[in-house]
């Protein structure tokens, strides 16, 4: 195997988000753990960049760095203090460690025995934004699942409008 | 080897040239403000500032970076020095992707205007990463409201972005000035007009000068900055704001689209510049003659009257538009008259509404004030 530009830099980008995952599950500080959180998100983005689905890369920046971060430095915000140096609590870790344990064996078992195809299965089209648009909301695609996934996110719009209700 | 040499070569150019106009930018800047309040401005008074203090920008900058760097005692070292450093990063990434001209543009990625889009939290991150590790009461405020303001007018200005998109029927950047026949504004003025005002709150311009109001909370999340991590800050928030500008230009102002474009390319990155520098301008005219609104009053503002109004903007921007395709208005400029109309009747509409809710506010109001003499 030789290596060219794409294989160094997934290996560099590889091992910087590993080392951030890693960096993150050992922060001592909850606001350093969100910040490395960040970097791992922009770090399997940038994976996506490399295997040519910028939608994607930018969808993980949108959702898991626009959406959940920031979702969870407001609820840091609101909850715990925003100056205070409290360290994490350290209650549940150990449950936590094994319940990613297991996670990762059986992605790890599941990569092993999926018979993965070599070949890319259809030749990438030029405008594969427009084929995916089409395919979410054409009635021969998954028209369907996609209002449904609406639905759901609907619902939980009006959950949390029933909690924060004033009452 | 060439190709590398090349790419070094243009991201050197997208890395100078936003500083430079960053510092011509807030030249201008000082110079119209002090204009509006019947003030000179920077100017040379026989010092080596030069006609009009034109080199006034570069001293200060000179100045600012042989200042000390302070990093306050129980500030978090490493995230402390790192926020100016993402905060400009995040500014010039925006550069990347704005189309200067039919061919001149750093990169046109199939996501395009997305890349924007998603672009847009890391400037939050700075700020919160600025605020937190300060550990000061006034950083902290103005991380609060930064965060409060720059999520919730996200979706007013993503919703707006919608309809340009919707009318080219792509992402990206290049095609959506190619398709603007008409400049969108023509067509879209209320969008416009959303997407400029949550463009205002984003880049936090006054009115919307929430997160660093200086006669409140000293200079917000950058209060402890001092020396070039401050001028990191300043020039990033002047870079945004003409970037910014830049993108509305591009989105509905034809982007490098004008008179004798087609003859002379080279007159695109012009036409670009003197939009995105007149959108500036009236930025600037905000900064000068806008008062500070109060964040409750923001954010009122956006979640009761832009929010909604960007939603049935694009419910009937996509209903209209699809309307007058079926009978037979394929190109831009043959909907535009049907475009504009569902614009006046939503406008319409909001202004009746609002009037509505404003009387009967009033009529509260009063009832409460002359309740006690009627007792």
């Amino acid at each position: 195997m030789t290596l060219g530009f794409g294989q160094i830099a997934f290996l560099v980008i590889a091992a910087l988000t590993v080392a951030a995952a890693l960096a993150m599950v050992l922060a001592r500080h909850i606001f350093h753990a969100i910040l490395l959180m960040i970097a791992v998100f922009v770090g399997v983005a940038a994976l996506y960049v490399l295997l040519g689905v910028s939608f994607m890369a930018g969808m993980q920046l949108f959702i898991y760095v626009g959406g959940v971060s920031v979702l969870a430095v407001l609820a840091i915000m609101v909850t715990r203090g925003f100056m205070g140096d409290r360290p994490r609590p350290a209650r549940s870790t150990h449950g936590a460690a094994v319940v990613a344990a297991g996670v990762f064996g059986g992605l790890t078992w599941l990569i092993l025995q999926v018979p993965w195809p070599s070949e890319p299965l259809v030749p990438a089209p030029q405008n594969d934004l427009a084929l995916l648009g089409q395919t979410l909301v054409s009635r021969a695609g998954y028209a369907v699942p996609f209002e449904l996934a609406s639905l759901l996110l609907f619902v939980v719009l009006l959950g949390a409008l029933y909690i924060a209700r004033e009452r | 080897m060439e190709t590398y040499l090349r790419y070094i070569l243009n991201s050197l150019i997208l890395l100078i040239i936003p500083f430079a106009s960053a510092l011509i930018l807030i030249w201008v800047a000082r110079k119209v403000i002090a204009r509006i309040q019947d003030r000179l401005g920077p100017n040379s008074s026989g010092s080596w500032a030069g006609p009009y203090a034109i080199f006034q920008t570069l001293a200060d900058a000179v100045k600012i970076l042989t200042k000390e760097l302070i990093v306050p005692e129980g500030a978090d070292r490493v995230v402390f020095l790192a926020a100016p450093a993402v905060v400009v990063a995040a500014a010039l990434l925006v550069w990347l992707v704005i189309p200067f001209g039919p061919t001149l543009q750093g990169m046109d990625p199939d996501i395009g205007i997305f890349y924007v889009v998603v672009i847009t939290p890391f400037t939050l991150f700075s700020m919160i990463m600025a605020g937190w590790s300060s550990r000061n009461k006034y950083a902290s405020l103005g991380t609060f409201r930064a965060v409060a303001q720059i999520v919730s007018y996200e979706i007013p200005q993503f919703l707006s972005l919608l309809l340009p998109i919707m009318l080219t029927g792509s992402l990206s950047l290049q095609r959506l000035v190619l398709a603007q026949q008409l400049p969108f504004a023509l067509v879209l003025p209320i969008p416009a007009l959303i997407y400029f005002l949550a463009m205002t709150a984003e880049v936090g311009r006054l009115p919307f000068e929430q997160a660093e109001a200086d006669a409140e909370i000293v200079a917000g999340y950058f209060t402890e900055y001092s020396g070039m991590m401050f001028g990191a800050f300043y020039l990033a928030e002047f870079i945004n704001n003409f970037s910014a500008s830049l993108i509305f230009a591009t989105l509905f102002l034809g982007g490098w689209r004008g008179p004798w474009v087609e003859q002379i390319p080279a007159l695109g990155p012009v036409w670009l510049v003197l939009k995105g520098f007149l959108v500036f301008l009236v930025l600037m005219l905000f900064w000068g003659a806008m008062p500070r609104l109060r964040i409750d009053h923001i954010l009122n503002f956006n979640w009761k009257l832009l929010t909604p109004l960007a939603l049935a903007m694009l419910i009937v921007i996509a209903w209209v538009n699809r309307l007058a395709f079926d009978l037979g208005a394929t190109t831009l400029a043959a909907r535009a008259p049907w475009l504009l109309l569902a614009n006046l009747g939503v406008g319409v509409v909001t202004w009746g509404i609002l009037r509505h809710v404003d009387r009967g506010a009033r009529r509260r109001r009063d009832a409460q004030r002359f309740e006690p003499f009627l007792e």
